[in-house]
């Protein structure tokens, strides 16, 4: 059973999508147009490219280290101390994301559909799902993705399609009105949020194509960019730059007033369910990341034996952190984008410039 | 106990009254034991050993009788009764042996056997020598008829297999409107000659082993040389012959064994009792295995998809067969999630339904003095039950079952306000989707999952439904049917297997098998480029 | 035992989440709910809730008579109103089934709607599509206590007026997500429509009391500024208004040609209203474009001539200028911007709007306005003359 899991391109770009949409709707639209207004679909075009660029920096460190994750690199670069200390980073930034998605899931549900429900319940169930999967391998979790995201895609297309209707352009106008600075700052907070698809370095060492990792990447960002801003756009061209703001999640309001001829379709709480369904199959993703990279480096020879405990510690985390949904938006706002960045961005691009600096070669 | 008493009965062979134990040897004979036990050259020897091995069996028959008019030598016949054709016996081994043969010329013992050892005197066609008395007694408990002869050390296996067995008739699993019409019967013989008729090729290979050690079934592997990969029929051989049981007596014995998941509750092979669906499960490329005394054979593997499809997809236009196959597929769904779904929605999420029909499952429910959640598992309860009856009576007293049931639920249970009319809806449709699915065995597991989702959709709504099904999708992509994942082409996504899974492109765009399963993945020539 | 162990945490956790389920015979369904102001001036709330089939017994038995229940209670929030209602409820009410949220006039002018807006903002039951409509002076309880006799409740047919006159009328109607987005444009006013009790017959007896001889009119459209009613709109000026806004998409106007009559279908609008700034001063220019096509005619004309046509067309314009001209000189006298000018420059100029913003209405009732309006009739009906 120590065979080596590979999953395939296709899987690749399903399995980022899925990451790189669900992380972003399930917490954030509400707050990015809330603090970029009728501007922020540029904001996310704007990520998207910054976030294409990055890709290129982890494509390219993916191929010169055949094989090998950020984590193990890490430490090929810069030797075993301080690389470790580095490469640590990584999953415990996985973790973090991890829980606080399932924390942000738990919060959507008991504010929408089950508000007498205790949160252990919802969390408990939700991380026995994740354990589940993950003692199952990263094969099987790419599996369903891949049935997953086209279904989430779908429901976002039909809800979009559903939605035109509704939709007053005029709600965008006027454009850049308070120039580009809330863009740029709207950009860098969606952008520590797309920039969950680093996830990519831990898949280029599994996938059967590793030179088709940027190719995947692109897919996956522009698929999942076009999907958010498409859907801030609406929430705007519904709402109003103002009500959509305030909301918790505008995705959800929109399928609420989703109406085909005048008869309202009362399906939100199927496609809130699809959202939710792919969020938790995201925190395992992230905690399958998490755990590999803990294993590799405490320098175990698998990391299944990781898996239970880095789910636990990721479960103590989502019931004893955020007791109210504004703390949540507040980490949301202001901390996690600070540490998305630093780890994103900072860590590998430092990574980048050492490799060269030392010319090592995986 | 009991051998304490037949001991005591042997010892006192003398007091024995007419209708008491007859006697009978104690000795078991084993394989093992059977080994190495050679055939003598004294008939007597051998007839002794033979009546020591099945000798108090009452149906088996021992014919004496001398061969040649000079120089008599003794020979005797042996066979079970009724497990041969006792025509063939008359005319084409005893009438040779004893008249044919003086008339044409031959007079002597010795000429006569020298006569039969050329082959020439017996006009049975299958005739095999054995030296050995664990394949003479392997042959004579499979139907055949043992000849032996004074003064040679082997014996004549004559193949006269004439048991009773039920006809080739109409398939009752898995009837169809179009296409062909036959089904497997219980006798593996007239089974593989169902596909040979089928597949005229040389590549067409049946290859059998014996499994079980009391009952010693023969099971034959089929597959198509070539087509097939070898591993897989490398792998299905390994794993058969891993069995160790007494006896088996039906395929899914076999199934049983070698499944990859024997925890899961999907089943991991395909089974059907048409030619044709074996026959084109064999031109994909898979292994089939067919069970002596079973019309049940296996394929292998049998993924999920491969599970929903019906002969039928392939006997009809290719749209309407691929209408057929997408309602299917909604079908399975809405037999796996209806209720679970229908109690989400009443408990937790009122506003998915339409206000109308909210109200009519109110003003329904009103007077009902279960909650929904126990009124559902009641109808669906009482559903399998009837479902089971409706199984287990005999045909003519299963009529009842329906009426009643009918009546029963359907209505008295209405009237009397023990379920709401919505209800009785919600578990038809159901039962009806179920109906729906062609394999009797997936559709088991689906009738089976319904209970745990209609837990979850009743206690957590739709997020526990969610979380059913997202555990369910888990599972089925962990699954691996003979090294094929068990969604295949679905996930692992294959484009080009998709036309003959989500739907049923014409067979002129089958250009490909399967490419999870086939070796030779070329149908057609035109793909040779 | 591992898995009986994990199995086990699963059932006693799916268990516990029964908390939420809630049998659907124990809900109520809310399908219209009223919200006005008492003499204590604390907020009332009446809601109707849709009754059962089987519960409505017509005029014997003793079930209930009308095809809904009534609850009213009062409190100074909606929640607290609704709280001292769910006491003598043997129901739990829900609210997601609402079809029609009806705000009293006196509510409006005194309270102001954003404060009333906000419970149907943050309750996750409430949809966003839900229709607002507002009740003249007084006449909250009676229009929600009024059984049309339809055997029915009141939101339903409420909503299926709303849903067939959406398309076909000039009238305003808003949903709750609307008026939000409204409220929330910088540089635009808020209406909403309005309901109201008529007689059904032509001769109505005052002393009628129950109901049956009178309809629901929803014609009247209520004009805001800062989030309190200010005033009604007349028949013209709400021609008018939906002209502007461009929220309805067609209906039908009668016009008078040489002392007859002659009705046309309105079946297309487009309109756009553009600003241009010239030295520093806005000029709002109004385009509307028409397509109707005639419906009925008193008159003796030759629809196959050319010039008719062209006759007809300008008569049409007029009259159009004529209602726009009524609503604008409304909007001003009110100082009022329900036409959303002040919007329109704020996306064209947005900078200039952000100079302006706060003396706008020192500038709104001298504005200049070009109307020009384009009509084309391109259909005669089944015939082509009278």
């Amino acid at each position: 059973m120590l065979k080596k899991e590979i999953i395939s391109t296709n899987q690749f770009v399903w399995m980022l999508f899925m990451i790189i949409t669900s992380i972003t709707v399930l917490e954030i639209p509400g707050l990015l147009i809330h603090s970029v207004g009728r501007d922020a679909w540029l904001a996310v075009m704007l990520a998207w490219f910054f976030d294409v660029l990055l890709a290129i920096v982890y494509a390219y460190m993916g191929l010169r280290f055949p094989g090998q994750n950020f984590i193990q690199y890490s430490v090929t670069i810069l030797g075993k101390p301080f690389g470790r200390v580095l490469g640590l980073m990584f999953p415990l930034f996985f973790l973090l994301a991890a829980s606080n998605l399932m924390k942000a899931i738990g919060i959507l549900l008991s504010t929408m559909i089950l508000p007498k429900t205790p949160m252990i319940v919802i969390l408990t169930l939700g991380y026995l799902l994740i354990a589940y999967a993950l003692k199952k391998g990263i094969e099987v979790v790419a599996r369903v993705s891949e049935i997953l995201s086209p279904i989430y895609l779908i429901s976002f297309i039909l809800l979009f399609i559903t939605i035109i209707p509704s939709v007053k352009m005029d709600s965008l106008k006027p454009q850049l009105a308070e120039g580009f600075y809330p863009i740029i700052s709207g950009s860098l907070l969606i952008w520590s949020f797309i920039g969950i698809c680093i996830m990519m370095a831990m898949y280029i060492p599994i996938s059967n194509s590793p030179s088709d990792g940027f190719k995947a990447k692109f897919i996956a960002v522009s698929l999942g960019a076009f999907v958010i801003s498409i859907l801030v756009t609406f929430s705007i061209g519904v709402f109003g730059s103002e009500q959509a703001g305030n909301m918790i999640n505008p995705g959800l309001q929109l399928v609420r007033v989703v109406s085909i001829r005048n008869i309202n379709v009362r399906l939100d709480a199927i496609w809130f369910i699809i959202a939710i369904g792919a969020g938790i199959l995201t925190s395992a993703n992230l905690i399958w990341a998490s755990s590999l990279g803990i294993s590799q480096i405490v320098g175990l020879s698998t990391h299944k034996a990781m898996i239970y405990p880095v789910t636990l510690l990721a479960f103590v985390i989502s019931m004893t952190s955020f007791h109210s949904s504004r703390e949540l938006l507040n980490f949301s706002l202001y901390v996690f984008p600070l540490i998305g960045v630093f780890v994103e961005i900072g860590l590998e691009m430092f990574l980048f410039i050492m490799a060269l600096f030392l010319k090592k070669r995986g | 106990m009991f051998f304490n008493i037949k001991n005591r009965n042997h010892k006192n062979k003398d007091v024995t009254k007419k209708n008491s134990m007859p006697s009978a040897s104690l000795e078991v004979y084993t394989e093992a034991k059977l080994e190495g036990i050679k055939i003598s050259n004294s008939i007597i020897e051998n007839i002794e050993i033979i009546n020591k091995i099945v000798g108090e069996n009452t149906d088996l028959v021992t014919r004496h009788f001398t061969l040649g008019r000079n120089k008599l030598i003794p020979a005797v016949l042996f066979y079970f009764d009724n497990m041969i054709d006792s025509a063939h016996i008359d005319l084409n081994i005893i009438q040779p042996l004893l008249t044919d043969a003086y008339t044409s010329g031959l007079t002597t013992g010795p000429e006569i056997i020298k006569a039969i050892e050329l082959g020439n005197i017996i006009s049975r066609g299958q005739m095999t020598k054995v030296n050995e008395m664990k394949t003479l007694t392997n042959g004579l408990l499979e139907g055949d008829a043992v000849l032996l002869i004074e003064s040679v050390n082997e014996a004549y296996v004559l193949s006269a297999k004439g048991y009773a067995h039920r006809a080739v008739t109409v398939s009752d699993i898995e009837p169809v409107v179009n296409g062909p019409k036959d089904a497997f019967i219980e006798v593996l013989s007239v089974n593989l000659s169902l596909i040979r008729r089928r597949i005229h090729s040389p590549n067409l290979v049946f290859q059998s082993l014996k499994v079980g050690k009391v009952t010693q079934t023969t099971v034959c592997v089929a597959y198509i040389k070539g087509i097939c990969s070898t591993e897989l029929v490398t792998e299905v051989w390994s794993r058969i012959s891993k069995i160790d049981i007494d006896g088996i007596l039906g395929s899914n014995y076999i199934e049983e064994f070698i499944s990859d998941e024997p925890f899961s509750v999907f089943p991991q092979v395909r089974n059907t009792d048409r030619p044709d669906v074996a026959s084109a499960a064999l031109l994909e490329g898979r292994v089939v295995i067919v069970v002596d005394n079973t019309p049940k054979i296996l394929i292998l593997p049998g993924e999920f998809f491969s599970l929903l499809q019906s002969a039928e997809d392939y006997y009809n236009r290719y749209f309407f067969s691929t209408v057929i196959r997408l309602l299917r597929y909604l079908a399975v769904f809405i037999a796996l999630t209806l209720p679970a779904f229908y109690l989400a929605a009443a408990n937790f999420h009122q506003e998915l339904i339409p206000t109308d029909l909210l109200v009519s499952i109110i003003s329904a429910r009103t007077g009902v003095p279960f909650p929904n959640f126990l009124e559902a598992f009641l109808m669906e309860g009482t559903f399998e039950i009837l479902r089971e009856a409706g199984v287990r009576l005999p045909r003519p007293i299963g009529q009842a079952v329906s009426i009643v049931g009918g009546l029963v639920i359907g209505q008295a249970a209405v009237q009397a306000s023990i379920v709401s009319p919505l209800m009785v809806i919600v578990v038809s449709l159901t039962a009806i989707a179920t109906f729906t699915i062609p394999q009797y065995n997936i559709s088991q597991s689906i009738r089976l999952l319904r209970f745990p989702l209609m837990i979850l959709g009743a206690t957590l709504g739709l997020y526990g439904l969610m979380l059913g099904l997202l555990f369910l999708l888990i599972h089925l992509a962990s699954i691996r049917s003979f090294g094929t994942p068990y969604l295949a082409p679905l996930s692992p996504l294959k484009l080009s297997d998709l036309k003959d899974t989500v739907i049923r492109a014409p067979l002129w765009v089958h250009i490909k098998r399967p490419s999870e399963i086939a070796r030779n993945k070329n149908r057609m020539d035109s793909n040779k480029n | 035992m591992k898995k009986i162990m994990v199995l086990f945490i699963v059932m006693t956790y799916t268990l516990m989440g029964c908390s939420d389920s809630i049998e659907t015979e124990q809900l109520g369904i809310v399908t219209l709910m009223g919200v006005g102001l008492d003499e204590n001036k604390d907020i009332t709330v009446v809601i109707q809730e849709k009754l059962l089939e089987n519960q409505v017994t017509g005029t014997g038995g003793g079930g209930s008579t009308t095809p809904f229940l009534l609850y009213k209670g009062s409190g100074r929030t909606i929640s607290e109103a609704l709280q001292k209602m769910a006491t003598d409820a043997h129901h739990r009410f829900y609210f997601s089934h609402i079809k029609i949220i009806i705000l009293d006039e006196v509510l409006l002018r005194t309270n102001g709607i954003k404060d009333i807006l906000d419970f149907y903002e943050r309750n996750q039951e409430v949809r966003l599509s839900t229709w607002l409509l507002i009740s003249p002076k007084g006449k909250l309880e009676k229009i929600i206590s009024t059984d049309l006799g339809y055997n029915t409740d009141t939101g339903t047919i409420l909503e299926e007026i709303i849903t067939l006159e959406k398309n076909n009328s000039f009238y305003n109607y808003n949903n709750i997500s609307t008026v939000t987005e409204i409220l929330n444009t910088s540089g635009r006013e808020l209406f909403a429509s309005g309901i109201n009790t008529v007689c059904k017959h032509l001769e109505c007896k005052s002393s009628d009391k129950n109901g049956a001889n009178e309809k629901f009119d929803l014609r009247d459209t209520a004009v805001f500024k800062d989030t309190k009613m200010i005033g009604w709109l007349s028949t013209e000026e709400r021609r008018g208004l939906s002209l502007i806004t461009g929220t309805v998409k067609g209906g039908e106007m009668t016009i008078p040609i040489k002392n007859k009559a002659l009705s046309l279908r309105v079946t297309k609008i487009k309109s756009k209203i553009e600003p241009e700034i010239e030295k520093g001063k806005v000029h709002i220019n109004i385009n509307v474009d028409l397509t109707s096509r005639i419906l009925e005619s008193q008159t003796k004309l030759d629809f196959t001539d050319e010039n008719t046509i062209k006759m007809i067309e300008q008569i049409q314009i007029k009259e159009i200028k004529k209602d726009i001209t009524a609503i604008l000189k409304k909007s001003r006298e009110l100082k009022s911007d329900f036409l959303g000018f002040g919007n329109y420059v704020n996306m064209r100029y947005p900078l200039f709007w952000r100079k302006m913003k706060n003396e706008w209405y020192s500038y709104y009732p001298d504005i200049k306005v070009n109307i020009n309006v384009h009509s084309k009739i391109e259909n005669t009906g089944k015939v082509h003359n009278a």
